[in-house]
């Protein structure tokens, strides 16, 4: 149910998520100012440029600003290393040739999942994630409601989630299963109070650091995590969800990286006090069959 | 300002006519680079944009004298392989050179040190100057890197700093170890395995310490790390197996922070840097040659003098025969051993702005190696205690590996890479054990030791270039936390060298000139 509220009520609400958002923002602010040996001198410094670094400066031998006839035709930046990374810019090889395909799908991977800090600030961090993973093929499931909303397959539109800020909407659950989902896009699902279940079956881009991304950002909540079948994580990966101390389930599989599986498995049971790891065999069947025959 | 920054021309008759041409196209040159200037009338001297405080002003008006260097030499070369070389012939497969190729006698950029910082420069320089736009040479004392500080490194990754530049630094080097598969791989050439472990660095403060931690948190998450603070009782929850005794503050790093495998990536930029083109030369540096040069008086400056300029580098292989490389930019990237190879391009020789010598000089730092069955499991961080002692788990089997920065009066000799196992004994056990009653019952395993390129200065990298030698950059002197800079450092030198200035992280406090002018930039912690 689409809720409408007026122009002031709305500005007021977005806000006060701006404010709430730039807790851990992905910009860099001003840096608060850092240690330098204090010496004293009366008219140290020149004025700043920048904010609180003080910098110090030996004079130049030539001074720069020079008044030219032919200024016209000079400039500052240095012309000649572009122009060489112009023409070597694709190499018309088969190997150059893919390489510049891949990059190209690349960046427009990047592109469409980048961190964008409006829709943050304006739909505030749990309704942002839900429209980001729902647009891209996500389901996301509210605190307090049953039904997984996900987008409909015939329109572009997702008219079971608000369009405005709506305080009562925790996420609860995301289903994350064969979404092209990386690292960067990761950074969307940030600042969520309460992620208790998480799916990322069959991402294929999810790899170590998206885990140290996902174990660094719901490390106090999350209960339940199921990785089958990303083929990048390897067994560094799943020993850094160690750090989630609240998790229950863990589903894994398909994981042709992970060499020591197993026994990352059971140091992790012996670290988090609740967990159950399913997908796991540890010991071989076929081996205790014959003594079972024989007794 | 220099008045008089350079010394009087002695002119020799061949440099006299270059003299005489200036004197006489002084009209153009003027329209051309000034103001036309039709009189002789004394100019005022043209005021510094920054004030220079008093007692450093009359350093600066002393004279730079760069001493003389090495001789000229001429490589003997036998008269029928040189009638060869013309036609282009012989040269190729020289046996006595590293890599098989014919040696090679220019370039456009020098990089003398082949470990982590020049194989890191030499990638950055020449994937923007791709086949033939620039020519880079790496010259490496030792391919097989057996005493390099890269290799025998702990290789930890972390932004718990409190400047901000070595944050940044440390920020960007995690973002290129996860893209580092993807950008160091190449036609037929399989990306660096960095094998990342991401368990993060704890950091443990007493009461004196604790203002200290909470100012370089505040900075961290400023600058986008993801750093958490923990009182002493959650610490305890935590982690179970420390003891919090002395300990009133602790800042864990939850994301991009662990330890990885430094001989890959080495080995990464290294192979990728070749397969670009970039020559590594297996070389020792043993000298220095330079060119004197002209400086054209310039009214309102200063007279006109003699610059004496950075031109060709000797180097000695294996074999002992010295051979001659000219560069037109050179970088100093050889580590511990940084500080006596700037010696022999007169930096600390001289005076005035060569007065000052690069501070970097190599210290030996033991790292042991034990197994405690009793120790903490899985999510053991890499641990810094209050005392300086560090600890982290090296790999499933129940190893860790722990080590200590010794005392100013504790420092062990550099001289070779032996290990004292009674440094471990006497001051890294009983701090260890003390932390973790779980590490009373250990056995200790191995040991190793290496060289740390310790800055006596201030421990922070030296990045920039030279203000006398303009055409001699530096990208030492890190101090033990230089692996994990390394890709960021790495840009900023091609920055230096293809834009002439920072355009991504501006390191203009890390340049040489704070030796010069005295002013330490320094780090709160160091591990």
């Amino acid at each position: 149910m689409a809720i409408s509220y007026s122009r002031l009520t709305h500005l007021r609400l977005a806000e006060k998520f701006r404010r709430s958002c730039t807790s851990i923002s992905s910009q860099r602010p001003v840096p608060v100012s850092s240690q330098i040996s204090k010496i004293d001198h009366k008219k140290m410094m020149k004025p700043e440029k920048k904010e609180d670094r003080v910098i110090y400066e030996l004079p130049k031998v030539y001074v720069e600003e020079n008044t030219t006839g032919l200024a016209l035709f000079s400039s500052n930046t240095n012309y000649g290393i572009k122009v060489i990374e112009v023409m070597n810019a694709i190499k018309f090889t088969p190997y150059g040739l893919r390489q510049t395909w891949d990059l190209f799908q690349e960046d427009k991977l990047l592109r469409s999942q980048i961190y964008i800090k409006e829709r943050a600030e304006f739909l505030g961090p749990e309704l942002a994630t839900a429209h980001f993973l729902c647009f891209r093929g996500g389901k996301v499931r509210f605190h307090g409601q049953e039904d997984w909303i996900t987008q409909d397959p015939d329109s572009d539109m997702l008219t079971s989630l608000p369009k405005f800020y709506v305080e009562s909407y925790k996420v609860e659950a995301a289903d994350c299963s064969k979404m092209t989902l990386i690292y960067e896009g990761l950074e969307n699902m940030k600042n969520m109070e309460n992620l208790k279940w998480l799916s990322l079956e069959g991402c294929p881009h999810i790899d170590d650091w998206c885990l140290d991304r996902i174990s660094g950002e719901y490390g106090n909540t999350l209960e339940y995590l199921d990785i089958r079948n990303c083929h990048r994580v390897t067994d560094k990966g799943i020993a850094s969800l160690s750090k989630m101390k609240k998790l229950k389930t863990l589903i894994l599989g398909g994981h042709p990286e992970a060499k020591n599986l197993e026994l990352v498995c059971l140091m992790l049971e012996d670290i988090l006090p609740e967990i159950t790891i399913r997908g796991i065999v540890y010991c071989d069947e076929s081996l205790l069959k014959p003594s079972e025959a024989k007794e | 300002m220099f008045n008089r920054a350079v010394t009087a021309a002695q002119l020799k008759p061949w440099l006299k006519f270059n003299y005489i041409l200036k004197n006489v196209t002084f009209t153009v040159r003027s329209f051309c680079n000034s103001c036309p200037r039709y009189s002789n009338k004394d100019d005022e001297p043209v005021k510094p944009s920054i004030l220079v405080p008093e007692d450093f002003q009359a350093e600066l008006d002393g004279e730079t004298y760069c001493p003389p260097l090495a001789q000229p030499i001429k490589p003997h070369v036998h008269p029928i392989k040189k009638s060869f070389d013309l036609l282009g012939i012989t040269g190729r497969n020289d046996p006595k050179t590293h890599n098989n190729l014919y040696f090679p006698r220019h370039c456009d950029i020098l990089i003398i040190g082949g470990g982590i910082m020049g194989c890191s420069i030499a990638y950055w320089l020449k994937q923007r100057g791709h086949d033939n736009g620039l020519r880079v040479i790496v010259v490496e004392q030792d391919p097989s890197y057996t005493r390099a500080s890269t290799v025998l490194s702990v290789g930890g990754l972390r932004q718990q700093f409190s400047l901000p530049e070595n944050i940044e630094m440390s920020l960007y080097g995690a973002e290129f170890l996860r893209k580092s598969k993807k950008l160091l791989s190449g036609e037929g050439l399989e990306g660096p395995d960095v094998q990342f472990h991401p368990f993060g660095y704890l950091f443990l403060a007493t009461e004196k310490g604790a203002d200290q931690l909470i100012a370089n948190h505040k900075l961290q998450t400023s600058l986008g790390a993801k750093i958490q603070l923990l009182s002493a009782n959650k610490l305890k929850q935590k982690f179970p197996w420390i003891n919090t005794d002395g300990v009133e503050l602790a800042s864990l790093g939850l994301e991009n922070e662990g330890w990885f495998d430094p001989w890959s990536l080495l080995n990464g930029f290294r192979n990728k840097a070749l397969e670009m083109g970039v020559e590594f030369v297996k070389a020792e540096t043993v000298g220095f040659e330079t060119q004197e040069t002209i400086v054209p008086e310039q009214p309102g400056i200063g007279d006109s003098g003699c610059y004496h300029k950075l031109k060709r580098v000797h180097v000695r292989l294996h074999d002992g025969d010295i051979r001659t490389i000219d560069f037109s930019k050179c970088v100093m990237a050889a580590g511990a051993q940084s500080g006596k190879v700037s010696k022999l391009a007169g930096i600390g020789l001289g005076t005035g702005l060569l007065r000052n010598a690069l501070p970097v000089e190599p210290r030996k730092r033991y790292v042991y190696c034990f197994h405690a069955p009793e120790g903490p499991g899985l999510d053991c961080p890499l641990t810094v205690d209050t005392t300086g002692s560090y600890f982290r788990r090296e790999g499933l089997g129940g190893h860790y590996v722990a080590g200590k920065s010794p005392t100013a009066n504790e420092e062990p000799g550099v001289a070779n890479l032996d290990v004292d196992y009674t440094f471990f004994d006497q001051q890294v056990w009983p701090d260890v054990a003390l932390r973790v009653p779980g590490f009373e019952n250990i056995k200790l395993k191995s040991a190793w030791s290496g060289y740390y390129d310790y800055n006596t200065f201030d421990q922070n990298g030296v990045i920039g270039i030279h203000p006398y030698h303009t055409n001699f950059l530096f990208a030492t002197g890190f101090s033990g936390h230089g692996l994990q800079q390394a890709p960021a450092v790495g840009r900023a030198i091609m920055e230096l060298v293809l834009e002439g200035k920072f355009l991504t992280i501006d390191l203009s406090r890390f340049a040489f000139d704070r030796v010069i002018a005295n002013q330490p930039v320094f780090e709160q912690n160091i591990v």
